[in-house]
């Protein structure tokens, strides 16, 4: 068995870079969620007349309730609901920023073969956050 | 850790000491399962009265009664060693008033924080092998974005078609639970082309035998077609992928159980991250789902992680496997308009 690629430090930079962005995403949701939650900040969707919306198809959702798609929550970072995304974001974030991370390694090592797997990653997590991809829906 | 100790006080008076953790965890169990049952008997009741309340003004109801579910989800989870997301969507999609697009988003979001928050700590005792998550993930995550294009599309022609299915998925766990018998350390045939050239191998320090344990795993090339399915089902129907992760290392790729469950855990974080981002651009993405959800499923996977030594772990998944049943057979009846 081959064990010359031993890739402990990079799993320990990994772990750390995880830790420390999690942490920041979960401090940022409940923070968000708390000013939402309890009408500091006013949402774009009133909390009393989500029961309106919260059932319906999420195509009718958008009809009706006006929420944005795509990256238009950005417009409307002054109303809590939408303040909130600001941690879901660095969560579903985080794992882009490590493999960042894990490509200057693998550069740095010349491992080619997960440099080019770590890219294709990053790649697909770029794709699918850039809303560029439309199927049928 | 036995249940109870017993002592023969006479011949004919047995004495059973139970043991704390049996106390505090038994009226959960017993009230959990009792729950499920009433809910699942009285689903028209109940349906009835989620119309009502969703009517009027009480909006608050839902997520306090979210949170407390999650966090029983969360506490079973840990202890019957499932990922939460498999939990999640069937049974809040059967039994809360909110469509199941919101719920699949919210259940990839959940098992994508569960997954964050275990990660760190199994990557840093080397227990989680990032040789072994990369290639894995990669492949499914490449089809959860297929799964998740597919099931809001599905979703989008008819949302009964989605419960059917999710119902069928979930009764196959069920299946695969039952059947499945997990290997601390499976035989592995070495020489597979593209486990060398992947190099996925590695050590870690096993505490129970104080001594280091090489690892290796073949039949990778299958492994990956089966994350590839994974990974569709991850995206259609925001499960998480625990339930199948960890048997296809363990069984199909041979890693040792430990490093299956903890490899799984930590690549779901990726295998979910892709197929999240797509319910966040459609706007599948409801805060008030979510974060509550998030909130509850992880202390409660703290809790239920400090009670793990103290509990039977085989009760405590019959118990899951008996609630994921009736969460399977509610979903399959709701997309039949039952």
């Amino acid at each position: 068995m081959t064990q010359e690629f031993e890739n402990l430090e990079c799993q320990q930079g990994y772990a750390m870079l995880l830790k420390r962005i999690s942490n920041l995403g979960l401090v940022l949701l409940f923070l968000t969620f708390g000013l939402y939650i309890f009408g500091v900040l006013e949402p774009l969707i009133p909390l009393e007349k989500l029961p309106q919306y919260w059932n319906l198809p999420l195509n009718e959702y958008i009809e009706q309730s006006g929420a944005p798609i795509g990256w238009g929550w950005l417009n409307h970072l002054g109303n809590g609901d939408y303040l909130s995304f600001i941690g879901l974001i660095l969560l579903a974030a985080v794992d882009g920023i490590c493999y960042v991370f894990l490509f200057i390694f693998f550069t740095k090592k010349k491992k080619r073969l997960y440099m080019a797997l770590v890219s294709v990653e990053l790649f697909l997590i770029l794709l699918s956050a850039s809303n560029l991809m439309q199927f049928g829906h | 850790m036995p249940l109870f100790l017993e002592f023969r006080a006479h011949p004919l008076i047995v004495i059973r000491r139970y043991s704390c953790g049996y106390i505090i965890m038994r009226p959960l169990i017993i009230i959990c399962q009792l729950a499920v049952i009433f809910l699942f008997c009285m689903m028209p009741t109940t349906t009835f009265a989620m119309d009502v309340v969703s009517e009027g003004t009480v909006w608050w109801i839902w997520p306090i009664l979210l949170f407390v579910l999650t966090f029983l989800i969360g506490v079973f989870g840990v202890m019957a060693g499932i990922g939460g997301g498999v939990l999640f969507v069937p049974l809040v999609s059967s039994f809360f008033p909110f469509h199941i697009d919101f719920v699949r988003g919210a259940g990839l979001l959940i098992a994508l924080g569960s997954s964050l928050a275990a990660a760190p700590n199994l990557l840093q005792k080397n227990l989680a092998s990032l040789k072994l998550a990369i290639p894995c993930a990669l492949v499914a995550s490449t089809f959860s974005i297929i799964g998740a294009f597919g099931g809001l599309w599905l979703s989008s022609i008819n949302s009964a078609y989605i419960h059917t299915s999710l119902g069928v998925l979930v009764l196959l766990v069920v299946a695969l639970m039952l059947a499945s018998k997990r290997t601390d350390y499976p035989q592995v045939q070495p020489g597979n082309f593209l486990t060398e050239a992947l190099q996925l191998n590695g050590i870690y320090f096993e505490p129970t035998q104080n001594r280091e344990i090489s690892w290796t795993v073949h039949r990778t090339g299958k492994g990956l077609v089966a994350f590839s399915v994974v990974g569709v089902l991850a995206g259609m129907f925001g499960l998480g992928a625990g339930w199948a992760n960890v048997p296809v290392l363990n069984l199909l790729m041979g890693a040792p159980l430990k490093v299956a469950v903890a490899t799984s855990s930590f690549s779901l974080s990726i295998t979910d991250t892709t197929a999240a981002w797509i319910y966040f651009n459609k706007g599948g993405v409801l805060p008030i789902i979510i974060i509550p959800s998030m909130a509850g499923i992880m202390l409660g996977a703290k809790i239920g992680s400090r009670l793990l030594s103290k509990v039977e772990p085989a009760l405590i998944r019959k118990m899951v496997i008996g609630v994921l049943l009736l969460a399977g057979l509610r979903s399959l009846l709701k997309g039949f308009g039952i």
